[in-house]
C-alpha cells in the first residue's frame, strides 16, 4: 500500500507490503503526519523485503566509529552506479538487519528488510526512514536537530545537549512547573525557514523513546544548551558561538557532498543570526526551568 | 607534517573558523577562528605534505615580507595547530 505524508511541509510517500508488520506497528508513529495534498513528493519510499549481499564493487565510504549514541549503526557504500548502499545492523554486531539504497538524486530511497521480522525490524525502518527523509530534505535547507522541545506561549524552545545532559528532563520541567508548556517533540524535532524568514520548528515522527509524535509546528523562541551546573543561570550566546552551540545537534551524513553541506552550513548561520541561542546553566529542578522560561519571555535577547 | 582529515575551514559570518564536521558527538563544538594569513595556509596547505619552510615561503610570496619574519609566522601557526591538535606530524 501507498501512503503520503508530509513533515515540516516536505511530502513524501511510503510504499510497502500489508502484511510488514514492522511498518504497520510504526502507524501510531506516521498516521499523524498522513497528508492528502496533491503536492510534489520531495521523496518516494519503497519498503520490500528480502536481503542483499554486497557485491566486490562496492567502496565503503563510511564506517562509523561508535559515539555512544543510540544503538542502530550504519556502514555506507558506494555502487559504480553512484548509487549509496547503507547496511542497517545493532551496535557491536555483525549481522546486517536492514539495507537501504539511495540512488545519487537522494529523492528515492529503497528499504529492504529481512523477511523474517522481530520485535526490532520497526525501530530499522523508522531509522532508515529518518535518514532517508533527512537526506532528501536536506536540499531545501530542513535540519533536524537533536533536541527536546516545548511549545510555550506560541514558541518553541529546543533544548541540546549530549545524551544523558537532561535535555527530556529539563522539558519535563517546563511541563510540571509551567502552565500551559507542552511539549513538541523530545528527541528529533525538524527545523526550517518560512517564506517570510522565521525559523520554525516542527514535530516529527522520531521522537526518542517518548511517544511523542505531533504534527504540529511554532516559531523558534531559543535554542537553550543545557549544561548541568549547581546553578540556574542563562547565558546568551554571540552568533558566532551560536553557531558553535547549534552545529554538532544538527545531524549530517558525513558523505553528503559540498553543495549539501554548504547548505546546512548557510542554514545554521542564518539561525545564529536570527534566533536567540544560549546556554542554560541548571540544576534538574523547578527552579531551572521557571528560571530558563523567565530569562527568555522577559529579556528576549536578539543575537544582531 | 599534514593537516588532520575531519576539519573543515568556514567562513561563519565574517570569521575563518576550522571545525570538526560530522562526529555528531554533540558536545558543544569546538571552534577556532584563525585570521586570514593563517586561513590562507590551510587553504594552500590542505591534503598536502608540508614542512615549516612550505608555510614560510607562502606567507612570503603572498604578503611580501621579509623571509625571517615569515619563518617566525610559520613557526608561530604551526605550533599552534599542533597544539591545537589539527596536524598529523
Amino acid at each position: 500500500m501507498k501512503q503520503q505524508f508530509s513533515i515540516a511541509e516536505n511530502v513524501f510517500t511510503v510504499s510497502a507490503p500489508d502484511d510488514l508488520q514492522g511498518w504497520k506497528k510504526l502507524d501510531n508513529r506516521f498516521s499523524p503526519f498522513a497528508d492528502c495534498s496533491d503536492n510534489e513528493p520531495v521523496l518516494e519510499i519503497d519498503i520490500k523485503t528480502g536481503s542483499l549481499s554486497p557485491e566486490k564493487e562496492w567502496e565503503c565510504i563510511y564506517s562509523p566509529t561508535y559515539d555512544g549514541i543510540g544503538v542502530i549503526t550504519a556502514k555506507v557504500f558506494l555502487t559504480p552506479d553512484s548509487d549509496f548502499v547503507m547496511v542497517f545492523s545493532h551496535v557491536g554486531e555483525e549481522k546486517p538487519r536492514l539495507w537501504m539504497i539511495l540512488p545519487s538524486q537522494l529523492n528515492h530511497a529503497e528499504i529492504i528488510t529481512d523477511r523474517e521480522e522481530d520485535s526490532n525490524t520497526p525501530y530499522f525502518i523508522s531509522h532508515a526512514l529518518m535518514i532517508a527523509f533527512m537526506i532528501a530534505t536536506s536540499a531545501n535547507g530542513t535540519l533536524m536537530i537533536h533536541a527536546s522541545s516545548v511549545i510555550y506561549d506560541g514558541k518553541a524552545y529546543l533544548f541540546q545537549g549530549k545524551s544523558g545532559t537532561g535535555k527530556s528532563t529539563h522539558s519535563r520541567l517546563w511541563l510540571r512547573n509551567i502552565p500551559g508548556a507542552e511539549l513538541l517533540n523530545d528527541d528529533n524535532p525538524l527545523i526550517r525557514f518560512s517564506p517570510d524568514g522565521t525559523a520554525m520548528a516542527y514535530g516529527s515522527p522520531w521522537s526518542g523513546k517518548t511517544d511523542c509524535y505531533r504534527n504540529i509546528s511554532a516559531p523558534v523562541g531559543a535554542f537553550v544548551r543545557i549544561i548541568r551546573d549547581n546553578e540556574n543561570r542563562l547565558v546568551p550566546l554571540s552568533p558566532l558561538m551560536a553557531y558553535a552551540s547549534l552545529t554538532p545537534s544538527i545531524f549530517f551524513m558525513p558523505f553528503l557532498d559540498d553543495k549539501l553541506r554548504e547548505i546546512r552550513h548557510k542554514a545554521i548561520e542564518r539561525i545564529a543570526l536570527t534566533v536567540p541561542v544560549c546556554q542554560m546553566h541548571c540544576r534538574p529542578d523547578a527552579d531551572a526551568a521557571l528560571t530558563c522560561m523567565t530569562s527568555l519571555t522577559k529579556n528576549p535577547k536578539k543575537n544582531k | 607534517m599534514k593537516i588532520k582529515k575531519g576539519f573543515t575551514l568556514r567562513k561563519v559570518m565574517t570569521q575563518n573558523v576550522i571545525l570538526a564536521e560530522g562526529t555528531n558527538a554533540d558536545s558543544f563544538g569546538k571552534i577556532l577562528t584563525l585570521n586570514d594569513s593563517a586561513a590562507m595556509l590551510w587553504n594552500a596547505l590542505i591534503g598536502k605534505d608540508f614542512e615549516a619552510d612550505d608555510a614560510a615561503r607562502l606567507l612570503t610570496t603572498t604578503y611580501n615580507i621579509p623571509p625571517q619574519q615569515a619563518q617566525e609566522d610559520a613557526h608561530y601557526i604551526i605550533n599552534l595547530m599542533t597544539e591545537k591538535g589539527l596536524l598529523d606530524q
